[in-house]
Protein backbone atom coordinates (compact mmCIF):
# COMPACT_ATOMS: atom_id res chain seq x y z
CA UNK A 1 0.00 0.00 0.00
CA UNK A 2 2.64 2.18 1.06
CA UNK A 3 6.18 2.90 -0.43
CA UNK A 4 9.03 2.37 1.45
CA UNK A 5 10.43 6.41 1.90
CA UNK A 6 13.91 5.25 2.68
CA UNK A 7 14.14 2.61 0.13
CA UNK A 8 16.92 5.10 -1.92
CA UNK A 9 19.70 5.01 0.62
CA UNK A 10 20.88 1.71 -0.02
CA UNK A 11 23.58 0.46 3.06
CA UNK A 12 27.09 0.27 1.90
CA UNK A 13 30.03 0.05 4.30
CA UNK A 14 31.06 2.93 3.72
CA UNK A 15 27.46 4.68 5.11
CA UNK A 16 28.01 2.27 8.10
CA UNK A 17 29.08 5.37 10.17
CA UNK A 18 26.55 7.34 8.75
CA UNK A 19 23.64 5.39 9.58
CA UNK A 20 24.69 4.64 13.15
CA UNK A 21 24.69 8.28 13.42
CA UNK A 22 21.15 9.12 11.92
CA UNK A 23 19.49 5.98 13.53
CA UNK A 24 19.34 7.68 16.56
CA UNK A 25 17.27 10.39 15.47
CA UNK A 26 13.70 10.01 16.75
CA UNK A 27 12.23 10.29 13.23
CA UNK A 28 14.54 6.91 12.16
CA UNK A 29 13.39 5.49 15.23
CA UNK A 30 9.94 5.66 14.67
CA UNK A 31 10.54 4.63 11.39
CA UNK A 32 12.58 1.61 12.21
CA UNK A 33 9.34 1.12 14.61
CA UNK A 34 6.67 1.37 11.67
CA UNK A 35 8.98 -0.98 9.81
CA UNK A 36 8.75 -3.64 12.38
CA UNK A 37 5.38 -3.24 13.31
CA UNK A 38 4.22 -3.44 9.54
CA UNK A 39 5.93 -6.58 8.78
CA UNK A 40 4.99 -8.20 11.97
CA UNK A 41 2.72 -10.44 11.72
CA UNK A 42 1.63 -9.99 15.83
CA UNK A 43 1.60 -6.44 17.96
CA UNK A 44 4.68 -5.60 18.91
CA UNK A 45 5.41 -2.91 21.88
CA UNK A 46 4.42 0.29 22.00
CA UNK A 47 6.72 2.65 22.22
CA UNK A 48 5.63 4.81 24.57
CA UNK A 49 8.29 6.87 25.21
CA UNK A 50 8.87 7.11 21.53
CA UNK A 51 5.82 8.19 20.44
CA UNK A 52 5.45 11.01 22.72
CA UNK A 53 8.95 12.21 21.74
CA UNK A 54 8.18 12.31 18.04
CA UNK A 55 4.59 13.91 19.17
CA UNK A 56 6.27 17.18 20.78
CA UNK A 57 9.07 17.35 18.26
CA UNK A 58 5.98 17.06 15.18
CA UNK A 59 4.56 20.48 17.36
CA UNK A 60 7.78 22.21 17.58
CA UNK A 61 7.94 21.75 13.96
CA UNK A 62 4.68 23.10 13.18
CA UNK A 63 5.58 26.43 15.26
CA UNK A 64 8.67 26.53 13.35
CA UNK A 65 6.84 26.65 9.97
CA UNK A 66 4.44 28.70 10.99
CA UNK A 67 7.15 31.08 12.33
CA UNK A 68 8.78 30.82 8.85
CA UNK A 69 5.53 31.48 7.05
CA UNK A 70 4.90 34.34 9.41
CA UNK A 71 8.03 35.81 9.52
CA UNK A 72 8.08 35.68 4.87
CA UNK A 73 11.46 33.11 4.80
CA UNK A 74 12.31 31.92 1.51
CA UNK A 75 9.00 29.75 0.37
CA UNK A 76 11.34 26.78 -0.86
CA UNK A 77 13.11 26.40 2.69
CA UNK A 78 9.87 26.72 4.25
CA UNK A 79 8.24 23.73 1.65
CA UNK A 80 11.38 21.63 2.40
CA UNK A 81 10.59 21.98 6.37
CA UNK A 82 6.64 21.48 5.80
CA UNK A 83 7.64 18.26 3.27
CA UNK A 84 9.92 16.82 6.11
CA UNK A 85 6.93 17.73 8.92
CA UNK A 86 4.11 16.02 6.71
CA UNK A 87 6.65 12.57 6.11
CA UNK A 88 7.18 12.52 9.71
CA UNK A 89 3.47 13.06 10.55
CA UNK A 90 2.66 10.53 7.81
CA UNK A 91 5.00 8.03 9.82
CA UNK A 92 3.18 8.55 13.05
CA UNK A 93 -0.42 8.17 11.70
CA UNK A 94 0.76 5.39 9.59
CA UNK A 95 2.10 3.64 12.28
CA UNK A 96 -1.00 3.99 14.66
CA UNK A 97 -3.28 2.62 12.06
CA UNK A 98 -1.38 -0.27 11.42
CA UNK A 99 -2.30 -0.66 15.16
CA UNK A 100 -5.48 -0.43 15.00
CA UNK A 101 -6.13 -2.67 12.37
CA UNK A 102 -3.97 -5.70 13.99
CA UNK A 103 -6.52 -4.71 17.17
CA UNK A 104 -9.19 -4.97 15.18
CA UNK A 105 -8.39 -8.67 13.35
CA UNK A 106 -6.92 -10.27 16.80
CA UNK A 107 -8.93 -8.34 19.66
CA UNK A 108 -10.12 -11.51 21.51
CA UNK A 109 -6.97 -12.97 20.93
CA UNK A 110 -5.21 -10.00 22.59
CA UNK A 111 -7.87 -9.55 25.27
CA UNK A 112 -7.76 -12.90 27.05
CA UNK A 113 -3.94 -12.71 26.38
CA UNK A 114 -2.15 -10.71 28.77
CA UNK A 115 1.20 -10.31 27.62
CA UNK A 116 0.00 -9.38 24.38
CA UNK A 117 -2.50 -6.71 25.63
CA UNK A 118 0.45 -5.08 28.32
CA UNK A 119 1.61 -4.59 24.72
CA UNK A 120 -1.01 -1.36 23.93
CA UNK A 121 -1.12 2.12 24.76
CA UNK A 122 -3.24 3.51 27.37
CA UNK A 123 -5.59 4.80 24.56
CA UNK A 124 -5.22 1.66 22.61
CA UNK A 125 -6.48 -0.58 25.61
CA UNK A 126 -9.14 1.83 25.71
CA UNK A 127 -10.15 1.79 22.22
CA UNK A 128 -9.64 -2.35 22.24
CA UNK A 129 -12.03 -2.61 25.24
CA UNK A 130 -14.58 -0.05 23.50
CA UNK A 131 -14.22 -1.66 20.08
CA UNK A 132 -14.61 -5.22 21.53
CA UNK A 133 -18.08 -3.88 23.08
CA UNK A 134 -19.23 -2.40 19.66
CA UNK A 135 -18.51 -5.79 17.60
CA UNK A 136 -19.84 -7.73 20.18
CA UNK A 137 -23.30 -6.79 20.62
CA UNK A 138 -22.93 -6.45 17.08
CA UNK A 139 -22.61 -10.24 16.81
CA UNK A 140 -24.66 -11.33 19.77
CA UNK A 141 -27.57 -9.18 18.42
CA UNK A 142 -28.02 -10.17 14.62
CA UNK A 143 -26.21 -14.03 14.88
CA UNK A 144 -25.63 -15.37 18.55
CA UNK A 145 -28.63 -14.58 21.07
CA UNK A 146 -30.68 -16.45 18.49
CA UNK A 147 -28.95 -19.47 18.21
CA UNK A 148 -29.57 -22.70 20.48
CA UNK A 149 -28.39 -21.88 24.31
CA UNK A 150 -25.39 -24.29 24.03
CA UNK A 151 -23.85 -22.21 20.86
CA UNK A 152 -24.11 -18.75 21.98
CA UNK A 153 -20.63 -18.45 22.53
CA UNK A 154 -18.49 -15.52 20.92
CA UNK A 155 -15.31 -17.64 21.06
CA UNK A 156 -16.74 -21.00 20.75
CA UNK A 157 -18.33 -22.80 18.59
CA UNK A 158 -20.61 -24.28 21.24
CA UNK A 159 -20.24 -25.17 25.22
CA UNK A 160 -18.60 -28.59 23.81
CA UNK A 161 -15.23 -27.19 22.51
CA UNK A 162 -12.49 -27.74 24.53
CA UNK A 163 -10.91 -24.82 23.80
CA UNK A 164 -11.52 -20.76 21.98
CA UNK A 165 -12.01 -21.84 18.33
CA UNK A 166 -13.85 -19.11 17.07
CA UNK A 167 -10.58 -16.22 17.97
CA UNK A 168 -8.39 -15.82 15.02
CA UNK A 169 -4.56 -15.61 15.90
CA UNK A 170 -1.80 -14.14 14.27
CA UNK A 171 0.21 -16.72 11.77
CA UNK A 172 3.35 -16.95 13.73
CA UNK A 173 5.37 -18.74 11.50
CA UNK A 174 4.84 -16.97 8.65
CA UNK A 175 8.34 -15.80 7.18
CA UNK A 176 9.26 -12.35 7.17
CA UNK A 177 12.49 -10.76 5.82
CA UNK A 178 14.57 -9.43 8.44
CA UNK A 179 17.91 -7.66 8.52
CA UNK A 180 20.54 -8.51 11.11
CA UNK A 181 21.43 -5.13 13.58
CA UNK A 182 24.43 -7.15 15.66
CA UNK A 183 26.26 -10.55 15.13
CA UNK A 184 23.51 -13.52 16.77
CA UNK A 185 25.03 -16.76 17.36
CA UNK A 186 23.20 -20.23 16.25
CA UNK A 187 22.05 -20.93 19.92
CA UNK A 188 19.85 -17.67 19.89
CA UNK A 189 18.37 -18.81 16.53
CA UNK A 190 17.43 -21.86 18.12
CA UNK A 191 13.62 -22.75 17.56
CA UNK A 192 11.98 -23.41 20.60
CA UNK A 193 11.05 -26.69 19.63
CA UNK A 194 14.31 -28.39 19.65
CA UNK A 195 13.86 -31.48 18.65
CA UNK A 196 13.27 -30.31 15.09
CA UNK A 197 15.64 -32.03 13.59
CA UNK A 198 15.52 -30.07 10.71
CA UNK A 199 16.20 -27.42 12.35
CA UNK A 200 19.62 -25.71 10.79
CA UNK A 201 22.40 -24.39 12.55
CA UNK A 202 22.66 -20.63 11.22
CA UNK A 203 24.24 -17.70 12.50
CA UNK A 204 23.71 -14.18 11.46
CA UNK A 205 26.49 -11.51 10.71
CA UNK A 206 25.52 -7.53 11.00
CA UNK A 207 23.38 -6.07 7.65
CA UNK A 208 22.68 -9.69 6.32
CA UNK A 209 19.48 -10.41 5.08
CA UNK A 210 17.19 -13.38 5.82
CA UNK A 211 14.15 -14.82 5.56
CA UNK A 212 12.82 -16.98 7.95
CA UNK A 213 9.98 -17.39 10.50
CA UNK A 214 8.51 -14.91 12.51
CA UNK A 215 8.17 -17.02 15.49
CA UNK A 216 12.27 -17.46 15.46
CA UNK A 217 13.40 -14.15 15.56
CA UNK A 218 10.48 -13.27 17.67
CA UNK A 219 12.89 -12.88 20.49
CA UNK A 220 15.53 -11.02 18.56
CA UNK A 221 13.21 -8.48 17.51
CA UNK A 222 12.48 -7.68 20.90
CA UNK A 223 15.97 -7.22 22.10
CA UNK A 224 16.71 -5.01 19.13
CA UNK A 225 19.37 -7.56 17.49
CA UNK A 226 17.12 -7.82 14.41
CA UNK A 227 14.65 -5.37 12.19
CA UNK A 228 12.31 -6.07 9.88
CA UNK A 229 12.58 -5.27 6.25
CA UNK B 1 -29.29 -30.47 2.17
CA UNK B 2 -27.84 -29.61 5.51
CA UNK B 3 -25.92 -26.72 5.59
CA UNK B 4 -26.32 -25.39 2.08
CA UNK B 5 -27.99 -22.36 2.65
CA UNK B 6 -25.27 -20.83 5.13
CA UNK B 7 -23.04 -21.69 2.65
CA UNK B 8 -25.32 -19.46 -0.08
CA UNK B 9 -24.57 -16.78 2.42
CA UNK B 10 -20.76 -17.07 2.52
CA UNK B 11 -20.69 -17.19 -1.28
CA UNK B 12 -22.83 -14.40 -1.46
CA UNK B 13 -19.99 -13.27 0.84
CA UNK B 14 -16.78 -14.37 -1.57
CA UNK B 15 -18.30 -13.48 -4.98
CA UNK B 16 -19.32 -9.53 -4.38
CA UNK B 17 -16.23 -6.87 -5.33
CA UNK B 18 -13.79 -7.07 -2.50
CA UNK B 19 -14.94 -3.37 -0.55
CA UNK B 20 -18.20 -4.08 -2.10
CA UNK B 21 -21.69 -3.79 -0.06
CA UNK B 22 -24.13 -6.46 -1.18
CA UNK B 23 -27.86 -5.43 0.62
CA UNK B 24 -28.02 -7.55 3.84
CA UNK B 25 -30.10 -10.55 3.07
CA UNK B 26 -32.39 -11.05 6.02
CA UNK B 27 -34.37 -13.43 4.11
CA UNK B 28 -31.58 -15.82 3.88
CA UNK B 29 -30.31 -15.32 7.15
CA UNK B 30 -33.60 -15.95 8.85
CA UNK B 31 -34.15 -19.29 7.42
CA UNK B 32 -30.62 -20.02 8.17
CA UNK B 33 -31.18 -19.65 11.67
CA UNK B 34 -34.47 -21.28 11.73
CA UNK B 35 -32.81 -24.48 10.18
CA UNK B 36 -29.96 -23.84 13.35
CA UNK B 37 -33.06 -24.07 15.71
CA UNK B 38 -34.83 -27.16 14.10
CA UNK B 39 -31.06 -28.90 13.99
CA UNK B 40 -31.23 -28.05 17.90
CA UNK B 41 -34.88 -29.74 18.37
CA UNK B 42 -33.61 -32.59 16.09
CA UNK B 43 -30.67 -33.13 18.25
CA UNK B 44 -32.55 -32.82 21.34
CA UNK B 45 -34.70 -35.53 20.14
CA UNK B 46 -32.20 -37.69 19.94
CA UNK B 47 -30.89 -37.55 22.86
CA UNK B 48 -33.84 -37.82 24.48
CA UNK B 49 -34.08 -41.65 22.89
CA UNK B 50 -31.17 -43.06 24.10
CA UNK B 51 -31.78 -41.49 27.86
CA UNK B 52 -34.71 -42.88 27.78
CA UNK B 53 -33.31 -46.36 26.34
CA UNK B 54 -30.54 -45.82 29.07
CA UNK B 55 -27.70 -45.48 27.28
CA UNK B 56 -24.96 -43.38 28.43
CA UNK B 57 -24.60 -40.16 26.05
CA UNK B 58 -20.88 -40.32 26.88
CA UNK B 59 -19.90 -43.48 25.83
CA UNK B 60 -22.95 -45.00 23.38
CA UNK B 61 -22.36 -44.68 19.76
CA UNK B 62 -25.33 -46.14 17.92
CA UNK B 63 -27.36 -44.49 14.85
CA UNK B 64 -29.25 -41.95 17.28
CA UNK B 65 -25.49 -40.85 18.66
CA UNK B 66 -24.32 -40.32 15.05
CA UNK B 67 -27.29 -38.71 14.08
CA UNK B 68 -27.09 -35.98 17.08
CA UNK B 69 -23.45 -35.45 16.01
CA UNK B 70 -24.89 -34.35 12.34
CA UNK B 71 -27.01 -32.20 14.03
CA UNK B 72 -24.19 -30.99 16.24
CA UNK B 73 -22.09 -30.50 13.31
CA UNK B 74 -24.57 -29.02 11.47
CA UNK B 75 -24.97 -26.09 13.75
CA UNK B 76 -21.54 -25.15 14.34
CA UNK B 77 -20.89 -25.19 10.35
CA UNK B 78 -24.15 -22.93 9.88
CA UNK B 79 -22.75 -20.93 13.05
CA UNK B 80 -19.24 -20.19 11.31
CA UNK B 81 -21.29 -19.33 8.22
CA UNK B 82 -23.51 -17.05 9.64
CA UNK B 83 -20.42 -15.27 11.78
CA UNK B 84 -18.28 -15.52 8.63
CA UNK B 85 -20.89 -13.26 6.87
CA UNK B 86 -21.48 -10.85 9.51
CA UNK B 87 -17.80 -10.81 10.87
CA UNK B 88 -16.71 -10.09 6.83
CA UNK B 89 -19.86 -7.68 6.16
CA UNK B 90 -18.53 -5.63 9.31
CA UNK B 91 -15.09 -5.33 7.82
CA UNK B 92 -16.34 -3.80 4.88
CA UNK B 93 -18.33 -1.22 6.92
CA UNK B 94 -15.18 -0.39 8.93
CA UNK B 95 -13.28 0.06 5.58
CA UNK B 96 -15.92 2.62 4.94
CA UNK B 97 -15.78 4.51 7.73
CA UNK B 98 -11.90 5.01 6.71
CA UNK B 99 -12.41 5.95 3.52
CA UNK B 100 -15.89 7.79 3.89
CA UNK B 101 -16.09 9.45 6.38
CA UNK B 102 -18.56 9.11 9.30
CA UNK B 103 -21.83 10.09 8.05
CA UNK B 104 -22.28 6.98 5.16
CA UNK B 105 -24.39 8.18 2.16
CA UNK B 106 -28.27 6.78 2.43
CA UNK B 107 -27.36 4.31 -0.76
CA UNK B 108 -25.08 2.28 2.02
CA UNK B 109 -27.02 2.80 4.46
CA UNK B 110 -30.27 1.28 3.25
CA UNK B 111 -27.84 -1.88 2.91
CA UNK B 112 -27.25 -2.50 5.90
CA UNK B 113 -28.81 -4.18 8.90
CA UNK B 114 -30.13 -2.79 11.71
CA UNK B 115 -27.76 -3.72 14.08
CA UNK B 116 -25.21 -3.39 11.23
CA UNK B 117 -26.21 0.80 11.21
CA UNK B 118 -25.83 0.38 14.76
CA UNK B 119 -22.46 -1.37 14.02
CA UNK B 120 -21.12 1.29 11.76
CA UNK B 121 -22.32 4.27 14.69
CA UNK B 122 -20.63 2.41 16.98
CA UNK B 123 -17.49 2.10 15.17
CA UNK B 124 -17.17 5.27 14.52
CA UNK B 125 -17.56 6.56 17.49
CA UNK B 126 -14.85 4.15 19.27
CA UNK B 127 -12.53 5.76 16.39
CA UNK B 128 -13.35 9.31 16.93
CA UNK B 129 -12.73 8.38 20.76
CA UNK B 130 -9.29 7.02 20.17
CA UNK B 131 -8.21 10.01 17.93
CA UNK B 132 -9.46 12.75 20.23
CA UNK B 133 -7.34 10.84 22.87
CA UNK B 134 -4.49 11.01 20.70
CA UNK B 135 -4.94 14.28 19.74
CA UNK B 136 -4.65 12.87 15.84
CA UNK B 137 -6.93 12.58 13.23
CA UNK B 138 -5.93 9.05 11.56
CA UNK B 139 -8.14 9.34 7.99
CA UNK B 140 -5.79 11.92 6.49
CA UNK B 141 -2.57 11.32 5.18
CA UNK B 142 -3.36 7.51 3.76
CA UNK B 143 -0.79 7.62 1.36
CA UNK B 144 3.39 8.76 1.95
CA UNK B 145 3.24 12.16 0.99
CA UNK B 146 5.19 13.37 -1.98
CA UNK B 147 4.84 17.14 -2.54
CA UNK B 148 2.90 19.12 0.11
CA UNK B 149 1.40 21.41 -2.21
CA UNK B 150 -1.09 19.51 -4.76
CA UNK B 151 -3.04 21.24 -7.76
CA UNK B 152 -7.00 21.26 -7.44
CA UNK B 153 -10.12 21.86 -9.22
CA UNK B 154 -13.04 22.26 -7.27
CA UNK B 155 -16.49 20.86 -8.22
CA UNK B 156 -18.59 22.49 -5.84
CA UNK B 157 -18.98 26.08 -4.68
CA UNK B 158 -17.01 25.64 -1.49
CA UNK B 159 -17.12 29.65 -1.18
CA UNK B 160 -14.41 31.20 0.98
CA UNK B 161 -12.54 29.36 3.50
CA UNK B 162 -9.76 29.86 5.76
CA UNK B 163 -6.37 27.64 5.11
CA UNK B 164 -3.48 27.20 7.67
CA UNK B 165 -1.59 29.62 5.77
CA UNK B 166 -4.13 32.07 4.03
CA UNK B 167 -7.78 32.36 2.74
CA UNK B 168 -8.71 31.14 -0.37
CA UNK B 169 -12.27 31.49 -2.18
CA UNK B 170 -13.04 28.06 -3.52
CA UNK B 171 -15.79 28.88 -6.05
CA UNK B 172 -16.64 25.94 -8.57
CA UNK B 173 -14.80 25.10 -11.09
CA UNK B 174 -11.79 27.09 -10.09
CA UNK B 175 -8.23 26.18 -9.85
CA UNK B 176 -5.95 25.95 -7.14
CA UNK B 177 -2.97 25.46 -5.42
CA UNK B 178 -3.29 24.45 -2.37
CA UNK B 179 -1.45 22.32 0.80
CA UNK B 180 -1.81 19.00 0.41
CA UNK B 181 -2.93 19.14 4.13
CA UNK B 182 -5.73 21.56 3.76
CA UNK B 183 -7.09 19.65 0.45
CA UNK B 184 -7.65 16.97 2.34
CA UNK B 185 -10.26 17.59 4.16
CA UNK B 186 -12.40 18.83 1.51
CA UNK B 187 -11.72 15.73 -0.71
CA UNK B 188 -13.00 13.67 2.10
CA UNK B 189 -15.91 14.92 2.96
CA UNK B 190 -17.59 12.81 0.15
CA UNK B 191 -21.07 13.69 1.51
CA UNK B 192 -20.76 17.07 2.25
CA UNK B 193 -21.44 19.32 -0.79
CA UNK B 194 -17.97 19.96 -0.99
CA UNK B 195 -16.09 18.45 -4.04
CA UNK B 196 -12.02 18.44 -5.20
CA UNK B 197 -10.72 16.66 -8.04
CA UNK B 198 -7.57 16.38 -8.11
CA UNK B 199 -5.23 16.64 -11.70
CA UNK B 200 -4.81 12.65 -12.24
CA UNK B 201 -1.50 13.45 -13.48
CA UNK B 202 -0.31 14.83 -9.78
CA UNK B 203 -0.93 11.58 -8.07
CA UNK B 204 0.01 7.57 -8.99
CA UNK B 205 -3.12 6.30 -10.03
CA UNK B 206 -3.05 3.60 -7.93
CA UNK B 207 -3.17 5.69 -4.70
CA UNK B 208 -6.33 6.18 -3.19
CA UNK B 209 -6.49 9.61 -3.17
CA UNK B 210 -7.45 9.56 -6.74
CA UNK B 211 -10.69 6.90 -5.43
CA UNK B 212 -11.66 9.46 -3.12
CA UNK B 213 -11.68 12.22 -5.88
CA UNK B 214 -13.56 10.29 -7.80
CA UNK B 215 -15.68 9.30 -5.01
CA UNK B 216 -16.51 13.02 -5.05
CA UNK B 217 -18.10 12.72 -8.29
CA UNK B 218 -20.99 10.24 -7.28
CA UNK B 219 -22.94 12.80 -5.30
CA UNK B 220 -22.52 16.17 -7.92
CA UNK B 221 -23.44 14.05 -10.59
CA UNK B 222 -20.01 15.03 -12.50
CA UNK B 223 -17.99 12.35 -12.28
CA UNK B 224 -14.43 12.72 -14.04
CA UNK B 225 -12.69 9.92 -14.67
CA UNK B 226 -9.00 9.67 -14.51
CA UNK B 227 -6.87 7.19 -16.12
CA UNK B 228 -5.60 3.59 -14.99
CA UNK B 229 -8.21 1.40 -13.44
CA UNK B 230 -7.51 -0.37 -10.51
CA UNK B 231 -9.87 -2.17 -7.56
CA UNK B 232 -10.51 1.07 -5.77
CA UNK B 233 -12.06 2.32 -8.88
CA UNK B 234 -14.03 -0.79 -9.60
CA UNK B 235 -15.26 -0.28 -5.51
CA UNK B 236 -16.69 2.95 -7.05
CA UNK B 237 -17.94 2.41 -10.46
CA UNK B 238 -20.04 -0.14 -8.25
CA UNK B 239 -21.55 2.47 -6.01
CA UNK B 240 -22.80 4.69 -9.02
CA UNK B 241 -24.36 1.77 -9.93
CA UNK B 242 -26.79 1.99 -6.76
CA UNK B 243 -30.13 2.84 -7.41
CA UNK B 244 -30.90 5.78 -5.68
Amino acid sequence: MESEPGSSDKPSNGMDDFETLISTTDVELLRRAWRNEKAAPEILRFETNLIDRVTGQLQLMEETVDDFVESSIDPLTVSLYQMDLDRTQFLLRSYLRIRLQKIEKFMFHILKTNELHDRLSKQEKNFTRRYSEVIGKHLEESVLLNLPDNYQSLIRQSTTSEEDDMVPEPQMDTFVVCKAREYVGPSELQDSNKSLASDLLMEMEPGELFFIPFKRIKKLLENGKVDLV
Amino acid sequence: MYGRKASQLVKELSSSEKGQLKPFNDDLFNQVIKECSSHHVGLQALFRNMQEEGLDIQTTRNADFYGALIHHLSLTRNKRCLMAYMYNRADVIRSLRWKLGRVLPNELVMKLSNSEKEFSKGYSATLDAYMNEMNLDLTVDMVPPKDPYIQVRVLDDIGEVLLTDRSANLARYSMHFLKRTDAEQYICQVCCSLKLLIFPGLINSSNQSVALILLTGFNGGTLELTNGVNPVHAFLMGIRRLPS
